[in-house]
């Protein structure tokens, strides 16, 4: 189901009127009922491969936390083979076997496995990587194994982050689900601002914009060098508000019904480095991966060396958990150099310089800017082909005018963009000023949430269109 | 927990209220704005539905829009003309447009200016939002445009009748273009195109479009309105002008099949400028610019007369 639509509004309202009116203790099953409902709504039979897992994780965390040494170890290690394995078996497979194809067509042999053809269940790495943050959070010893195989369900398949996250971990999580939550007004408008600025997030912003650069992205052969910087630069923009709107309304709707979910984005535009920037941007994801492989390879207390290795091969993995395609792999090598780059340019004490004016923080957040939109080209583009075709036309500055498409939709993009960064500058640096949503004047506020409201039924898309991250 | 639940029922409703006046307020506003509207695509349409009422009328995508002259047609037959065609359309909307005028009047000509894509099969499900977001600002004034709305996308029309602003989505930014006078200007309808993209050595190519697919739906339809058009006794002129771009399969077989029921026949003036420099009378490769519609609308003049 997708949260930009009717079926979701409705669904949402008869699960808050029900959750409300009924007691405390049937409400874990009415989550977890209402999380299967609004899984299957894309793909039913998919609900079995997740209830695979869930068992298999279910009885992996009892057992570690059963038993102690080697076998303690090994069921860790079974519950991780089952989880990846799924991942490999349904992402992977067939990227692995039509690149075993090429290197075998290279040496003169043909590839006789089939590849299969099935669809990718929605948000599988954001569930399956939530489900391993269970296992090895029980093996270390910061979760005591869940008894209750319905609150274990719930927490791999809460619907307001079952499909893109944010990923949560057991610690923060399933203890919520064991408390009483009641009817609290400032919670829940807390929460449904949050879903507000979601939906302008998406429908105002990253929608429209993703009309120019579908346009410049599908035919990249056919747009000069501005067109196509234009295009990636709203890309950025597309990609940040299409996913933390996903984020808003996800970690909103757990508001209303009483849930504290972790913060995914900060603000990533506004990043001084890129080491900043990652601690901005999919936050859930990047502590994760610093949690469960970047620590665990050894960190930043290691060699130099050692540590840019490590850097690079959280990048790299980054790049892949984000799709079975060259193009992400592509995309985490860049952030991989980007950030052994960082590395070396604060151990060389260069960054003391930038530190000092207005100017050098200004720059330093248009480089990075800069180079951030330069790895999006990766991520965005079809395939290689298409991405080193559109890195050509930029570096030979390839002719021809600025592609407007529909004139008006161009127009929306630009004040779109401008209004966002006034929204985020406002944030970012004036937190306490300039209130609208959280006035004290109720005029203000009221005004604040119906404009709103009017912006996105007169500069809203309704296509209809699917979160980008539903695909990973 | 009976008293926070009632005080957010109380703010709630006050905000739906607040959000249904300035719903209101604005969608006048802009619904006034729109029927206004001198220039641009949403202009004619808006006139073909509410004010049309010359002898003549042109119909038909973009390529109708920029081949047909009326005032030209209007000089050399002394009857009044006017160009109805608009960008990015198919037979559907031309369906609406026709049928839409002929239950206010009947004028004395039709021409209709057939496109390749005219009765392509929908294959990507796009064509009823790109119909629908058309004709959705008409649906409060025009009953029979909200039926053929209806039929395509009921749920839009629910909530085109709940918000007025609704209706209106994404058109602020061309009223006011249009407004400030900004942007292609037409005359009755007629956009005219200068220069060229072409070189003299462009030819007309032919594309093996091996996927063509008609619609049904929309191919039983044109033969409704044929026979309404005929039973009116209005002259009808089905035409294919000018163009560069040829396909293998085109709707002409299915369209002049329909059409020999009422003893007409299609007039193709496809290859009519074939032997002439085309960088001289053609913009790009589907478009000619105002030389090429001036020698074109000559031609039409020409049949008209017979």
């Amino acid at each position: 189901m997708l949260f930009n639509s009717l079926h979701f509004v409705a669904f949402f309202i008869i699960v808050c009127s029900i959750y409300f009116s009924i007691g405390h203790k049937y409400r874990w099953l009415l989550l977890l009922l209402s999380s299967c409902y609004f899984y299957m709504v894309f793909l039913p039979i998919y609900i079995l491969i997740l209830g695979f897992t869930i068992v298999i994780d279910y009885y992996a965390g009892i057992l570690i936390e059963k038993n102690t040494g080697r076998k303690r170890k090994l069921y860790l290690i079974m519950s991780l083979v089952a989880n990846i394995g799924i991942l490999a078996v349904f992402k992977y497979y067939n990227f692995l076997n039509d690149n075993l194809s090429v290197l075998l067509n290279s040496i003169g042999y043909n590839n006789h496995i089939p590849n299969l053809s099935i669809l990718l269940p929605v948000g599988l790495s954001f569930h399956t990587f939530q489900a391993m943050s269970y296992t090895i959070e029980v093996y270390r010893g910061n979760q005591k194994a869940e008894s209750n195989f319905g609150i274990y369900a719930l927490y791999v398949m809460f619907f307001p982050q079952l499909v893109a996250g944010p990923i949560e971990r057991p610690q923060n999580v399933i203890h919520q689900f064991y408390e009483k939550h009641n009817f609290e007004i400032n919670r829940i408008v807390e929460g449904l601002k949050m879903v507000l600025v979601g939906f302008i997030k998406k429908l105002v912003v990253a929608d429209r914009l993703a009309i120019y650069v579908n346009a410049v992205y599908d035919n990249p052969d056919k747009h000069s060098a501005v067109s196509i910087a234009v295009a990636t630069m709203m890309f950025a923009f597309q990609i940040y508000c299409d996913f933390s709107a996903y984020s808003e309304i996800a970690i909103g709707t757990a508001k209303v019904l009483g849930f504290d979910l972790m913060t995914n984005f900060r603000r990533p535009y506004f990043a001084k480095n890129i080491q900043d920037f990652w601690g901005r941007w999919h936050i859930s994801l990047s502590t994760w991966f610093r949690d469960y492989l970047y620590i665990p390879l050894g960190g930043s207390r290691v060699a130099v060396p050692r540590w840019c290795f490590n850097v690079f091969v959280v990048f790299m993995v980054s790049g892949l958990w984000h799709g079975a395609s060259w193009t992400f792999i592509i995309w985490g090598a860049l952030h991989g150099f980007y950030s052994i780059f960082g590395i070396i340019f604060k151990k060389l004490k260069f960054d003391v310089f930038l530190r000092k004016t207005l100017v050098t923080r200004v720059l330093s957040n248009l480089f990075i800017f800069g180079i951030v939109c330069f790895a999006w080209i990766f991520f965005r583009a079809r395939n290689v082909h298409d991405a080193l075709l559109i890195c050509k036309s930029l570096l030979t500055v390839k002719g021809g005018g600025l592609f407007l498409g529909v004139p008006a939709s161009f127009f929306y993009s630009i004040m779109a963009i401008l209004g966002l960064l006034l929204y985020e500058y406002i944030l970012e640096y004036h937190p306490n000023k300039f209130k609208v949503f959280n006035n004290k004047n109720v005029v203000i506020r009221y005004a604040g949430y119906s404009l709103s409201i009017i912006i996105i039924i007169l500069f809203g898309v309704f296509n209809g269109g699917q979160f980008i991250y539903f695909q990973f | 927990m009976k008293s926070q639940l009632y005080t957010f029922i109380k703010k709630f409703v006050l905000l739906l209220l607040v959000i249904f006046v300035l719903d209101y307020v604005f969608g006048t506003l802009i619904e006034k704005a729109f029927y206004k509207e001198k220039q641009g695509d949403s202009s004619t349409t808006t006139y073909a539905l509410t004010k049309a009422n010359e002898d003549l009328l042109i119909f038909g995508t973009s390529r109708a829009s920029h081949h047909y002259i009326p005032s030209l047609i209007a000089d050399s037959l002394h009857i009044s003309a006017y160009n109805l065609g608009r960008d990015g359309i198919k037979f559907d909307y031309n369906y609406a447009l026709i049928t839409s005028v002929l239950k206010r009047y009947n004028p004395k000509y039709i021409i209709l200016d057939i496109n390749q894509n005219d009765f392509t099969y929908d294959t990507l499900g796009t064509q009823k939002d790109i119909f629908t977001s058309m004709f959705l600002p008409y649906v409060r004034r025009d009953s029979y445009i909200k039926d053929l709305i209806y039929q395509v996308n009921p749920r839009e029309v629910y909530k085109a009748e709940i918000s007025k602003l609704y209706a209106f989505n994404s058109l602020p930014g061309s009223i006011l273009q249009h407004a400030l006078g900004v942007g292609q200007k037409n005359n009755h309808g007629y956009e005219a195109l200068f220069s060229t993209k072409l070189t003299p050595a462009d030819k007309s190519i032919v594309f093996n479009n091996s996927n063509y697919k008609e619609d049904t739906t929309l191919t039983r339809k044109f033969d409704e309105m044929i026979a309404t058009i005929e039973q009116r006794k209005i002259k009808l002129l089905v035409v294919v002008s000018p163009t560069l771009n040829k396909f293998k399969n085109t709707p002409l077989p299915t369209v002049n099949k329909t059409l020999s029921k009422y003893g007409l026949k299609t007039v193709d003036f496809s290859d009519a400028f074939a032997s002439a420099d085309n960088s001289k009378l053609f913009h790009d490769r589907t478009h000619m610019n105002n030389d090429g519609s001036t020698l074109y609308t000559q031609l039409i003049i020409k049949d008209l007369k017979k």
